[in-house]
Parts: C-alpha cells; structure tokens; sequence
C-alpha cells in the first residue's frame, strides 16, 4: 500500500472513529511515518509573555521614546557576538507589590541556546486569554481548528502509548481542537498530577497483593469477552460511541501501556514517607535521578515536576507532543511567617499570581522573573534532551521543538521613566522557539526600537519587511513545516525561512 | 435502573438454580438472560430462566460513564466499606479525590481550572477504574477472610469450600451487590471457570485470589461502570 493510499485510508477510518464520538481508537492500526518522529514541546507562557521583556530588549539608547517605551537601561541588555538576541540580567528589590528581591540572569541560558533559538514576530487577534492562547496553537483555526499538538500527533503519534500529553489544564493551549474526524489518539490526555499519575498507567502494580499479571488478564478477558460482549445491557446500549471508546481504550492501548512498565519508568518520585514506592513494590524511574538534576525542584514546583515528566513521557516513546506550563497559583518557597517579618526571603517566589498575567500589576519585575523560569526549565529539557540517542547518532534534541506559546503581549508603553509598572494587553508580539530544526540564531522580522512595534518578514526567504505583519496562521504554519508535518490539503501557506536548512 | 423486582435472597436462589444448571451441563453457551429487563437476568422464582426475549437495541443508545466519585461511593456501598477508608493510592492518596479524579471524568476548578469533565474520556480512565475496583474489591476480601465469621460479601467462601455451588452463590451475591441483578447462567459459568485458572497458577484453593478478580470482573463491567 503506499504511503498516500495509507494515509487516504487511514484519514477515512479517523473520520470513521471521530463519527463514534472519537471513539475508536486506531493508534496501533496507524503505521509510522517517514523516518520517524519529531518532538513537540509546548511551554505556555500563559498571561503574556513580552518578546520586550526577553530576546528583543531595546536599550534605552536605541529609541527616541526611551523614557515612554518598555526599554532598558543599556548597562542592563546584553548582547552576544555574532547574535540577534538579547537578555536583561537585572536584581529586583520586589515583584510587583510582592515584596521580595530576586535576580534575573537569563543571559547565561540564552548564551548556551543561541544557535537553536529562533524568534519569529507576529501579530495576534484577540487579547482575551483564552482565545489568545488558543489561537496560539491553532493559528486561529488555520486547519481545521487541529491544534498543532494534534497535528504532530497525528503525523508522528502510531505506535506511541499516549502521543499528546498534556501536562497543564485548563488553559487554552490544552483545549480540544475542533477538528474531531482525527483519530482519537491524537487528543490530548490530560495529567493532573505528575507525582501520581503514573499510577494511572497500570491495573494491578503497586496494590497490596496484587493479582498476579496472568490471572489479572484472564479476570479481564472473562470480564471483556463474556461478560460484557454477552450482557443484555451491552447487547441494548452497544452502539453507545462511549461504550465502545470505552472498550478501545481498555483493550490494545491498555495492554502496550502495561507491557512497557511506564509506571516504573514514568515515576519522577523517589521512594519516601510521602511516596511510600518500596512499601507497594514499586521503584521510582531508571532516569529518576538524572532528571532530578536537571528539574531539583521537581517537588516544590509542578512546573519541574511537569518538565521532568514531560522528557520522560519522550525518552520513553510514550508522547510525541507534551504542553507544560506554569499554573496561576502562588507558589513561593519558604515558610509562612516571613511578611510578618517584613518581606519575603529572597529569590523565595517560585510562581507570581497568575503568572505572566501579574504584569497587570509589575511589568518588569514579573516578566523578568518568568522569562528566567521558562528559559531554566526549557535549559533543562534541552540538556536531557541532547544525552539521550534517537537512532543514528541523533540526539532526541536534533527531533525537538520547543515552542514558548503565548496569549499575546502587553502594553509597550509606561510612565515616563518608571522601573516597574502595570501594564494591559497588546496584540503586538514575537514568539520564541528552541530547536535545531528551526532557521536557528536568527530573528525572523523586527522590532521597531521607537515604538516597540514589531515587524514580519518574508515567509519564503525570511527578509525582514517593516510593511509586514506575520498572522497566526502562518507561525502555525512554520512551526509544522519545521517539524515536518505533513500539511497537504490543509491551504497553510508555506513558511520555509522557519525551518533550518 | 435496571433493578429487578426480587430480593437480595431471591436472586441468591437464582443463583444457586443457575449453578444446578451448570452441575448438568445445560448451558448451551448460548446468550441467556432472566426476566430482569435491559439490565438482565431476573432469576425469577428461584429457578434459572433461559429467556426467549428478543433483545432490541437502543436506537439512542444514551449511557454515560459513572466517573470516579458515583463509581466509588457504589463500590464501597455495595461492598459495605469506609467510603473514606475504601480506595487508597500508596495506603495514603484517595483514588478518586486524590489520584485518579481528572481521569475519572471529575472536575478541579480551583487549582488545575478544570471546570468540566473532560470531553474524551482518557486512556487512562479505564486502567484507573481497574485499579480502583481492585482496591476495593481488595480490602472486602482481606476483611472477610481475615475475620470469616464478620464476613459480609465472601461469607460462605471465607467459611467454606471453593466449590461450583459456593462459588456460583458469591457470583450471584457480586452481581446482586454491584449491578443489582442476578447473573445469567453464562456469566456464573464463565466466573467459575476462572476459579481453575486462579488454582492453577497459584496451587492452594484460590479462594481469596479468585474472590478479589471476580469482585473486580463484575465491578468494572459496563453494565457496572455506565448508566
């Protein structure tokens, strides 16, 4: 059969299981494209994350509205030889009214990445959160409302356990696409909590006396092959699209999850009073330890927890995609006395309030903070990433893109000199991506340093136009070209200055 | 909704009946069911009844999955356990508030923001509800053969022998406690028969084994897990 016919016939069977209510679920039924998978990873900057604020800084030297415009005192933004990028390595005395200092040095990151990151401007099309962030991975519905994590799902995902994984919710980035004749292995599966849910990936390990694995197999054969297949009120609702999602999804997916023991490999926990692993015969991951490392404060902050998993989930060819994200919790390290002693201990605020969005009330302060956080946790990734072989002496890196989705940007402008300042919501914006399979090292458009403005580029050569203004569709676009995603049929435009090579 | 009209001790006779039946090799492996309605056998009478009724499919065929809260709270109903105490992840994590809640079709709008139950059910949920009907499933047994004389579900296993009759019977005690029927005589023939496998794989009588997997059988049937 080739390929195009495969693909035909297996687009009509995705319709076929989307038309039971994605039910049917055809992972194993689905060959493997190509020379094999690329990797998605999704790190949202949920509130808005300004390209201002991170690797198109404009020193205060640059604009003729220095005081007015989000810039920054030169001594402030560093540049790299032979780079378009820069980072703004500042102290805090506080986040926002939050009274804590910290330090921000983000440039020690960018420096080690610079050859991989790539910054493309856009202009976006809503600055309401939700729409914002949803739009930043369907390139507002550029293909069928498929979310770009269901495109590489679905390109990439046979044969993987759980090919979308998401390991924030509630957000925008992690909502269903709306394009529901794929087959339903490509949506999202949603982790709520990175310690426990690897228990969620097998029936019977870590219960005391647990069945043994045969007699548990023949206790689900009984129960799936007679009692159920023969059981009037199967025989009355069988045609049910969640009884028969149901069926799938405890049938072959359930019994390749169990064979690869991901609830072993999957465990970022150690074994300890808080996870008793040991007690219930189980063991925390063979890469635990490593990945610990990388992510030492997996315990104190779910967005480690959620990187940590997230290189697992790919290490192991359980995911082809996972989205990460910090939450808009709260989350400060240090005990619960400290404002009455005045403030906070330093670098002791893990996550500001709803995270990027605090920029409502201390731009500065919190996009220097958050910009630091996702740059460190996408260090980590990349750093695991590039130990671990795919085949040939790939590194799991050399498949990987590591996307900083955004809602949109804030407002460029402040109060006549301020250092910290509230700011609302802007459509004006780049996004920044890591990976060697992007047009590394390079700023895809500008940025205006007299207005903050920032300007597209040509899609097929990626020369800057100052008259252009890059839409979703096409960063949307360039992201799954760059991945190799297979987009015949879709009416993307083609955006090739985004891809490397 | 599929309550039938009997008693718990009417369906129990069912089930003892049905176990007769199989005792003289009547079961013709064919679909039989009790005069029970959609949800099955009604085991009328005490006798075993080998239904001539056409089963019409549900046009609509509108059911929807239990979740993780309902699921549990009927477990540990049906099986007399500490709802709090019923299902613990590691000794310490509740299965449904604390584990497999988002899986389970549950909802967490402060932290996670999850305002609604996820669209799709995830892969995941059916493994979590293997495991939470183990859990269960697990603890019932360990307390009844553990203190046979308290018993409350496994009684007449926990004090007697593992023979077709007793076995029969704690089928029709299961499905009578988790799906509020009696079973047909092809669902006691088939947990019976997995009673050989248990004694085979682990030698001994398999009665604690054997009880455990046909508890977690018929508690994560469709029948049991949708309405």
């Amino acid at each position: 059969m080739s390929s195009l016919t495969r693909r035909s016939l297996l687009k009509g069977m995705g319709l076929t299981a989307g038309a039971a209510g994605l039910g049917l679920n055809l992972n194993f039924a689905r060959a493997q494209d190509g020379d094999g998978p690329r990797y998605l990873i999704v790190m949202a900057a949920a509130g808005g994350a300004s390209i201002l604020d991170g690797p198109l800084a404009i020193r205060a030297s640059e604009s003729r509205n220095a005081s007015t415009l989000n810039t920054f005192p030169d001594a402030l933004v560093k540049g790299f030889d032979g780079s378009p990028f820069r980072a703004v390595d500042q102290r805090r005395e506080s986040l926002g009214q939050i009274p804590e200092a910290f330090t921000a040095t983000p440039s020690d990151i960018v420096k080690r990445h610079l050859n991989d990151m790539m910054v493309t401007t856009w202009t976006r099309t809503s600055v309401n959160h939700t729409i914002g962030q949803r739009r930043a991975v369907t390139g507002n519905e550029a293909w069928n409302g498929r979310t770009l994590q269901e495109c590489v799902a679905l390109q990439y995902g046979a044969g993987h356990p759980l090919p979308n994984v998401h390991l924030m919710s509630g957000s925008g980035y992690t909502e269903l696409g709306t394009d529901r004749s794929l087959p339903g292995y490509c949506y999202g599966e949603v982790v709520a909590d990175p310690g426990l849910w690897p228990l969620a990936l097998d029936g019977a390990r870590g219960l005391p006396d647990a069945p043994p694995p045969g007699l548990l197999a023949k206790a689900r054969a009984v129960r799936n092959d007679v009692l159920d297949r023969r059981s009037t009120f199967t025989q009355v609702f069988g045609r049910s699209p969640k009884l028969q999602h149901w069926q799938g999804i405890r049938g072959e997916q359930q019994q390749a999850i169990e064979s690869r023991d991901l609830i072993s490999k999957l465990m970022v926990q150690t074994d300890s009073d808080r996870y008793p692993l040991r007690r219930f015969g189980l063991s925390e991951s063979p890469l635990a330890a490593k990945v610990r490392g990388a992510f030492p404060n997996f315990e104190k902050d779910p967005l480690e927890a959620q990187a940590a998993l997230a290189f697992l989930l790919i290490k192991y060819g359980v995911s082809v995609t996972v989205t990460l994200g910090p939450s808009g919790a709260f989350l400060y390290d240090g005990d619960g006395d400290a404002l009455s002693r005045g403030g906070l201990p330093d670098d002791s605020v893990i996550n500001p309030p709803i995270a990027f969005d605090f920029s409502h009330n201390g731009h500065r302060s919190v996009q220097a903070l958050m910009w630091q956080r996702l740059y460190r946790i996408a260090d980590g990734l990349i750093r695991l990433l590039k130990t671990e072989e795919f085949a040939g002496g790939q590194s799991l890196w050399d498949r990987s893109l590591i996307y900083f989705a955004t809602d949109f940007d804030r407002q460029k402008t402040r109060p006549a000199d301020s250092d910290d300042w509230g700011t609302g919501h802007d459509l004006n914006n780049g996004v920044v991506m890591f990976s060697p399979l992007v047009n590394g090292g390079k700023v895809l458009g500008g940025v205006d340093p007299d207005s903050g403005l920032t300007y597209g580029f040509d899609p097929l050569t990626g020369t800057p136009d100052p008259g252009r203004h890059m839409a979703e569709a096409e960063v949307y676009s360039g992201i799954l070209q760059a991945l190799k995603v297979d987009t015949t049929g879709s009416g993307l435009p083609p955006v090739p200055a985004m891809s490397r090579g | 909704m599929f309550h039938d009209a009997l008693g718990r001790r009417g369906r129990r006779l069912a089930g003892l009946g049905v176990v007769g039946l199989l005792a003289l090799g009547c079961d013709d492996g064919t679909s039989k069911a009790g005069a029970g309605g959609a949800g099955g056998a009604g085991g009328v009478g005490g006798d075993p009844v080998e239904t001539t009724q056409e089963i019409i499919p549900s046009r609509t065929a509108r059911v929807n999955f239990k979740g993780g809260t309902r699921l549990l709270g009927d477990l540990a109903g049906a099986l007399e356990l500490d709802r709090a105490e019923a299902c613990r992840e590691l000794g310490m994590y509740d299965c449904v508030n604390d584990t497999h809640r988002i899986a389970l079709g549950g909802v967490e709008p402060y932290t996670l923001r999850i305002n609604d139950p996820l669209e799709v059910i995830p892969v995941t949920a059916a493994i979590a509800a293997d495991r939470v009907a183990l859990l269960t499933c697990g603890q019932r047994v360990a307390k009844d053969f553990d203190a046979p004389a308290d018993a409350v579900v496994f009684k007449a296993l926990a004090t007697g022998q593992a023979d077709a009759a007793t076995l029969g019977a704690t089928v029709t005690e299961l499905y009578d406690r988790l799906v509020q029927r009696a079973p047909t005589p092809t669902e006691v023939e088939a947990l019976v028969a997995l009673h050989a496998d248990v004694v085979a794989e682990e030698g001994g009588d398999g009665r604690r084994t054997w009880a455990r997997l046909s508890c977690f059988a018929v508690a994560t049937t469709l029948e049991a897990l949708f309405y």
